[in-house]
């Protein structure tokens, strides 16, 4: 007992103490601006991966914007309405439709010959339905199948692969509306890019019709009507043409790829 | 072999050589302290740097109008298909990093 008081009281090794004690906070405070120093230099590999997703988004929304801004869609649907009225007075209606071919072939007209073939279909189906509220129900018998339901919105998925390091970016391009008109903003793209990993940029070409388009952004023309009567049913054929061109705005879409805000699954209401 | 014993049991000196020691641990700790500074203050300054030249690179790779290397990015539905559509582009590199334009 005696002997550790003394061993406590004693002065002897303190400087050397001390000495280990300085030793230990330079140690200290070197580790620490040295970690600080590497956590920021290890950054760097991080950064360029994400310029990198970046440009691969920025770079795809232009070239999407290219690619869609300034084209046209023509359109032309020719439906026969055949009304019969018999002795009795019941009358039965029946309609039939069918594509006027443009010079090209095919259903309809797109000039935007890079993508024509991904969007051809739903741009079809559009004028459809503007063909569908303008004539009325169409016959389910008739040879052209006018869709009979539209969907809220018209979706196309599309990939842009440049190859080699560019990541490859998805573009979702929406059409259309639930509306019982349609309306030239039926036909603006809006398309949304991403890298599938943080960035993602909005991109919306507004549609306008043209000049002079009636109801629906149609031109519609009687091409003909005549009327038979045979054993005292009548019957009256009209020929109507319903024609549509759609032409999206140039230069009005912004294009930046923005970080995508934090994923708001699975909050607590 | 008295004095040596005579010797190591004396006090004499003693805080003297402690004095020493301490010192030499201290110069120690101040030598090894400027070196981790110095070290740091390298990694910091390259990593400004890279940074830097990183920013010029994005810069330039999306404001160039100069002619770059070919390519073509394929677009392709849902499905990918032979026959999906071909676009000629104009690829840029640039410290490591690529853009392109259509051409």
């Amino acid at each position: 007992m005696r002997r550790a008081a003394e061993k406590l009281k004693s002065h002897s090794g303190a400087t050397i103490l001390f000495a280990l004690l300085v030793f230990m906070l330079c140690i200290l405070a070197g580790t620490g601006a040295l970690t600080a120093a590497a956590a920021n230099s290890g950054r760097y590999t991080h950064l360029k991966e994400d310029q990198q997703q970046y440009l691969s988004v920025s770079s795809a929304a232009n070239l999407l914007k290219t690619e869609l801004s300034g084209k046209t869609f023509t359109a032309k649907v020719r439906v026969t309405e055949e009304v019969t009225s018999d002795s009795s007075g019941a009358t039965t209606t029946k309609r039939t439709a069918e594509w006027v071919a443009p010079a090209g072939g095919g259903n309809s007209s797109y000039d935007g010959d890079n993508l024509k073939t991904l969007l051809i279909g739903q741009l079809e189906q559009l004028f459809e339905y503007g063909v569908y509220s303008s004539a009325g129900p169409l016959d389910t018998t008739s040879t052209f199948h006018v869709i009979s339901t539209h969907p809220t919105k018209l979706e196309k998925k599309l990939t842009l692969n440049a190859g080699g390091d560019i990541p490859a970016v998805t573009a979702n391009l929406t059409m259309g509306t639930d509306a019982s008109d349609l309306t030239a903003s039926d036909f603006t793209i809006t398309v949304v890019l991403n890298d599938g990993q943080k960035y993602a940029t909005t991109l919306t070409l507004v549609a306008t019709f043209a000049a002079g388009a009636g109801e629906n952004g149609l031109n519609s023309t009687q091409i003909s009507q005549e009327t038979t009567e045979t054993g005292g049913v009548k019957t009256t054929t009209t020929v109507t043409e319903y024609a549509m061109e759609v032409r999206w705005l140039p230069g009005n879409a912004h294009v930046a790829a923005v970080p995508e805000p934090p994923s708001t699954t699975g909050a607590g209401g | 072999m008295r004095k040596l014993m005579n010797r190591l049991r004396s006090r004499a000196g003693e805080s003297f050589a402690e004095v020493l020691v301490a010192l030499l641990i201290v110069a120690l700790a101040a030598l090894l302290l400027a070196g981790m500074y110095s070290a740091s203050s390298a990694l910091d300054k390259n990593a400004m740097e890279s940074d830097k030249k990183l920013y010029e690179a994005v810069t330039k790779l999306e404001t160039t109008t100069e002619p770059g290397t070919t390519g073509h990015v394929t677009i392709s539905g849902e499905a990918p298909t032979a026959s999906d559509p071909t676009i000629p582009i104009e690829i840029y590199t640039e410290d490591g990093l690529t853009a392109y334009q259509g051409r």
